[in-house]
């Protein structure tokens, strides 16, 4: 009988031009084994794990690199059936690898700044370096899978296998009782989630009987959204919104980065939220990749942006009583990922003209990962060399930082206002594009609500920056390592000219990027050039 | 609309039988048993043995990597089942396939084996202040030796 089954249907392999455009993912998955293998051979060296693990994001993003810019040739593929991709390698993937592991390798140097500064758990850091390397590859290597897929099965599975190394890094140190507190309340959230998202994509299942985002997405077109349909998509996305610690699935966001030390709670506030943006907006435009689909995923996007909304407003609020700095950039970015899904929101509207227009929405959200990666590590760097410098995190230890370090000092003066958004930096104008792609989806409403939250936001950023300069401190000058403040220089550097002279580089090269985003569909049953245009729905 | 109503009536149905059952069982239980209060209820049910101690204690941690090592390896073999099944067909490119999954799943191996998760009785090389694992198992001795 089972031979019978067997030579009825030719059994498929994947080709080796298949396997090699998957090179980002082949490269993140080696650097995990080769950590390993090399702790089998020298032994628990740090130096070579993170050397390892540097040199793998680095060769990563060398392939990215080279995918980008080669106009990555758009490809779906490892599945029997071509128009069921279980991975996608497109620009859009190919962006979000180079983001997520260029993040892996200045997180990695931002490690081995820490291992001198003389934090309590020195020891223990370098003991355990090669445990660290392999679950941060990890982590990086799931991140990389949620932005390349379009499958039910595979995202549940790339959701997976990034959140089981961050409980892990989250709860690091061991002896540290925050961190074991927040490690267990990140798992049991990410357990309840990730059960709830897994029911939602049964429930898909079971109506459409194909995991494919595509082929749903067909379905509802034809079928219209039931409330069935409706139920299993929320209770889906529930798993992706936990990645992006959207409101109200945020409730591990403050406690894990209070609790992790501060290179994981770096990695986490940008690379965990890129990798779930990355996938949302995925998801939002396949499932909306027909004229009668668009149409029906109006509901699930105005749901999203009512999200986008709260998300933004609740982490602003929230962070107004913040005393440790740590946790307030928690609620800070749980705000910045609130905008973001403003963008996620209007993606399911068509686009002005036919297939070579990029979608406004793809690009904001690039545009605006892009400086939010540089303000947000060179703002965590800076409490980093705080905390290594004075022991502490709170507010009270950055007291008069303008003075007591002025670079630092200066450099975190520039994160904050761009965080706030506040010309000339790069964070006004990633802002300000996002604002634009929502006036042109005609979502007024939502702008005022991410205006209302930048003045909201204005409050506690500031109040940063008046500790820095205008409270008395007579306490020690920060000493930092030269490397770190060059490093965190550069970033405010970027900042800077990413809102000023670059600031049309940075929309040409997001414009492109999604310009070919979806190029992935094409092997697939729909044409790029099948998605509707604004005139079609008219 | 009517078929998606049914199955909002049905998921209803579904949620209120599961927490009616669960605690139904419960209150049913506390309104009918007779009441007869012994220490020995109350106390941690161990097989019929006098409980030794209370039952909230810390496991040794060796217990669960035994279970993550049993349980990777038990996957892998369910994982080995249908590829040898379609072997013949897939051909030499299944075998590649199959050696690198595997590979990986050695290299972990080996890495428990040469920092001495195997061993049940742990030496405590991994917190001197070299923090290398000084004791010599054959395989750090051999991995030393082809350095």
């Amino acid at each position: 009988m089972t031979h019978a089954l067997l030579a009825a249907t030719p059994l498929w392999m994947p080709s080796a031009a298949d396997l090699q455009r998957l090179g980002p993912l082949w490269s993140l998955a080696g650097t995990i084994v080769a950590v390993l293998f090399a702790a089998l051979l020298v032994g628990r060296n740090y130096r070579v794990a993170g050397a390892i693990a540097t040199l793998g994001g680095v060769f990563t993003a060398t392939l990215c690199w080279r995918g980008i810019t080669g106009g990555a040739v758009p490809f779906a593929g490892l599945a029997p059936e071509a128009a069921a991709p279980m991975l996608v390698v497109d620009q859009f993937s190919c962006f979000f690898i180079f983001l997520i592991s260029v993040f892996l390798v200045l997180v990695t140097g931002m490690w081995f700044m820490g291992l001198d500064a003389g934090v309590p758990d020195e020891a223990a850091r370098r003991r355990d370096a090669v445990e660290f390397f392999v679950l941060f590859v990890g982590s990086a290597f799931g991140m990389a899978l949620m932005v390349s897929t379009s499958n039910l099965l595979m995202i549940i599975l790339a959701v997976e296998s990034a959140s089981l190394p961050s409980y892990g890094l989250a709860g690091f140190r061991k002896k540290h009782r925050p961190a074991a507190e927040a490690s267990l309340k990140y798992i049991l959230f990410g357990a309840v989630t990730s059960a709830i998202s897994v029911y939602g994509a049964s429930l898909l299942y079971g109506q459409f009987h194909t995991l494919d985002l595509m082929k749903i997405s067909t379905a509802i077109g034809s079928q219209g959204i039931s409330v069935l349909t409706g139920v299993g998509l929320f209770a889906f996305l529930i798993g992706v919104a936990f990645k992006v610690s959207a409101v109200p699935f945020h409730f591990w966001c403050p406690d894990v980065f209070e609790g992790a030390s501060i290179e994981i709670t770096t990695w986490l506030s940008v690379a965990s939220k890129a990798a779930g943006l990355g996938l949302m907006l995925r998801i939002m435009w396949l499932l909306s990749c027909t004229v009668q689909s668009a149409d029906a995923m109006r509901w699930v996007a105005h749901a999203v942006a009512i999200m986008a909304a709260i998300t933004c407003t609740v982490g602003n609020f929230s962070a107004f009583r913040q005393t440790n700095l740590k946790r307030l950039l928690a609620f800070s970015s749980i705000a910045h990922a609130g905008y973001m899904l403003m963008a996620v929101s209007i993606i399911w509207q068509p686009r002005e003209s036919a297939a070579g227009m990029p979608h406004p929405a793809s690009s904001a959200v690039i545009a605006y990962m892009i400086v939010y990666l540089l303000m947000n590590l060179a703002a965590f760097g800076v409490v980093a060399m705080v905390y290594w410098s004075t022991g502490r995190e709170t507010m009270d230890a950055f007291n008069g930082l303008g003075w007591r370090n002025p670079l630092l000092g200066v450099v975190m003066a520039t994160c904050l206002f761009s965080l706030v958004g506040l010309p000339p930096l790069g964070g006004f104008i990633t802002k300000y594009y996002l604002l634009i792609a929502l006036y042109d989806a005609s979502l007024i409403w939502l702008i005022f609500v991410a205006v209302f939250n930048t003045l909201l936001s204005l409050y506690y950023y500031a109040r940063i920056a008046y500790a820095m300069y205008f409270v008395q401190s007579d306490e020690a000058p920060v000493r930092a390592p030269a490397m770190g403040q060059f490093a965190v220089l550069m970033c405010a550097a970027a900042i800077v000219l990413s809102g000023t002279f670059y600031a049309g580089k940075l929309k040409s090269f997001s414009d492109q990027r999604s310009r070919d985003m979806y190029g992935a569909m094409q092997p697939t049953g729909l044409r790029v050039a099948e998605r509707p245009t604004a005139d079609s729905m008219h | 609309m009517e078929y998606s109503n049914n199955l909002v009536i049905g998921l209803l149905i579904f949620v209120v039988a599961g927490i009616a059952m669960s605690f139904g069982a419960l209150l049913i239980g506390h309104l009918i048993r007779t009441k007869l209060p012994h220490p020995e209820k109350a106390a941690a049910y161990e097989c019929g043995e006098p409980a030794i101690g209370p039952g909230w204690v810390q496991f040794d941690l060796r217990f669960y990597v035994v279970a993550l090592v049993f349980l990777i390896f038990d996957i892998e073999v369910a994982l080995f089942y249908p590829w040898a099944v379609v072997y013949k067909e897939a051909g030499i490119a299944a075998l590649w396939d199959m050696l690198v999954f595997f590979g990986v799943i050695v290299v972990g191996y080996l890495y428990l084996w040469r920092f001495g998760y195997l061993d049940w009785v742990r030496a405590t090389g991994l917190h001197d202040k070299r923090s290398t694992v000084r004791r010599d198992d054959a395989l750090g001795r051999a991995a030393r030796q082809w350095m």
